[in-house]
């Protein structure tokens, strides 16, 4: 009868055991190794490439690259995720639905770039409506080369991801400009005689060309989007 | 009791998907041809908990049966060629089989680089070379070789900045190339370090996880060149910036 009682109590155990390890498996977990670049504002791959914070959306694990831009996220459950690049100066890249399965062998990210924010700044801004054009003329501090684009909502919250008009990237390359300029056609936007509009003006990387591809906002977002003015009131009078 | 635990296992086997994979690698010979018969490349799946093998059929084709969900590296060998690797497969399993398509497994390449020669060569305004490496044996067909760049004497297909191919055409014993220097990679003044491979195929590589560098794998690990060296001298500035 001991020996029957011990039988049981020990399967008992094993049942426990084995069904707790079963509830483990249910999600299987692993690590995320990647590569994270660097590109300077005047187009030069940066060498030291640490401090870039890399996190993952809905979950708390994070990790930060070295000098090398290498990661590893540790013991992350499988699911499909949305992950987040992100160094001040740098600006932020998401990658939407990355899919991860988990095992014993980490995933591999393929590399991944941010491109510094422009340092320059504007100085002064003159935004006129006449003739049915919005002209903007702006004074910035000196640059070789510099892009931008500009934004256009009927609400006051505009910015480069929430928009119901946006120009295309205007770039400049070449020497010293101190100035930039660019003209509007109202038959080109959505707005009509009288409307009330907001607008708001973002430098851009000259060297970045792609971006991501925003699926929560629905927009393409380049990582080093800078704020380069204020919002605008214009109404078009 | 028994059976309870045995419905515990089942319920293990039934949460974590498995199925089957199926790849396809073909052979290729010194000049690049494609071989008919693709048997005998030995693949070692790692990332499972027991060692799982699999090999090629005469067609290239390899099973891994009863594989379950997770990460996988396969590393592709077989005598006499380049050894090659597929790095963080996901697999989900499921009824359907999950694929490896084409992989190519390249003949080692049979050229062995005698020497090697890197030359100051007369220039402007930038940092330019002459490279030549000999090999005291007929080539007798379109030849690539693959060269790294580094600062470090400690060079090699695994340790460098930057790397790049140079070929041949038929019949040549040696190959003469024109390399232009990063100035900002390899500074005026720093020693700079090349070694070159035979390779098979310019193309195929994986990522080494570690150091984030590209590992070609269709060079002949096995027949480096000897290491070379020059110092990047000082480069007259282009007139439009003095």
């Amino acid at each position: 009868m001991k020996f029957f009682k011990i039988l049981i109590i020990s399967n008992i155990l094993i049942l426990l055991l084995g069904c707790d390890k079963s509830e483990e498996n249910i999600f299987l977990k692993g690590n995320i190794i990647g590569f994270v670049y660097l590109v300077d504002e005047t187009g030069y791959e940066v060498e030291n490439k640490s401090g870039v914070n890399i996190s993952i959306e809905g979950l708390t694990s994070s990790a930060i690259t070295n000098e090398d831009g290498r990661f590893e996220l540790s013991d992350v459950p499988a699911g499909t995720y949305n992950i987040i690049f992100n160094k001040s100066g740098y600006g932020t890249y998401k990658r939407f639905s990355f899919q991860f399965i988990g095992g014993n062998v980490p995933a591999f990210l393929y590399e991944t770039t941010l491109y510094e924010k422009p340092t320059i700044e504007v100085q002064s801004l003159d935004i006129s409506f006449t003739d049915n054009v919005i002209n903007i003329i702006g004074e910035i501090t000196e640059t070789n080369q510099f892009t931008f684009q500009t934004f256009f909502n009927d609400s006051s919250n505009v910015s480069n991801v929430n928009y119901d008009y946006a120009t295309g990237k205007y770039s400049y390359s070449g020497w010293a400009y101190t100035q930039f300029s660019q003209s509007i056609y109202l038959n080109q936007t959505p707005y009509s005689i009288g409307d009330e509009v907001y607008m708001v003006i973002y430098f851009i990387n000259p060297y970045e060309e792609f971006g991501y591809y925003d699926y929560e906002y629905q927009t393409r977002v380049y990582t080093s989007y800078k704020k380069a003015s204020s919002v605008i009131n214009l109404n078009l009078q | 009791m028994l059976l309870l635990n045995v419905a515990c296992e089942k319920a293990i086997e039934y949460e974590v998907l498995s199925g089957q994979l199926i790849g396809y690698v073909t052979l290729f010979d010194n000049n690049q041809n494609n071989l008919s018969d693709n048997s005998g490349v030995e693949i070692i799946v790692e990332g499972s908990n027991h060692q799982i093998k699999a090999s090629t059929d005469e067609d290239g084709q390899f099973i891994v049966d009863n594989l379950k969900s997770g990460i996988y590296n396969f590393v592709f060998n077989k005598e006499g060629y380049c050894q090659h690797k597929i790095i963080s497969y996901q697999f989900v399993g499921g009824n359907k089989p999950g694929t490896i398509y084409q992989t190519g497994l390249y003949s080692l390449s049979d050229i062995q680089i005698d020497s090697l020669e890197i030359t100051d060569l007369e220039r402007q305004y930038n940092v330019a070379f002459m490279v030549t490496a000999v090999s005291h044996q007929q080539v007798n067909s379109f030849s690539y070789y693959r060269y790294y760049l580094s600062n470090e004497p400690e060079i090699s297909y695994k340790n460098y900045i930057s790397t790049d191919v140079a070929y041949s055409f038929s019949g040549t014993e040696n190959i003469s190339f024109y390399l232009e220097i990063d100035t900002l990679k390899f500074p005026v003044g720093s020693e700079l370090y090349l070694i070159m491979y035979p390779t098979s195929e310019a193309y195929q590589f994986y990522t080494d996880i570690n150091s984030g560098k590209k590992i070609y794998t269709s060079i002949n690990i096995y027949k480096p060149s000897e290491v070379a060296n020059i110092t990047i001298p000082e480069v007259e500035a282009p007139w439009w910036l003095k």
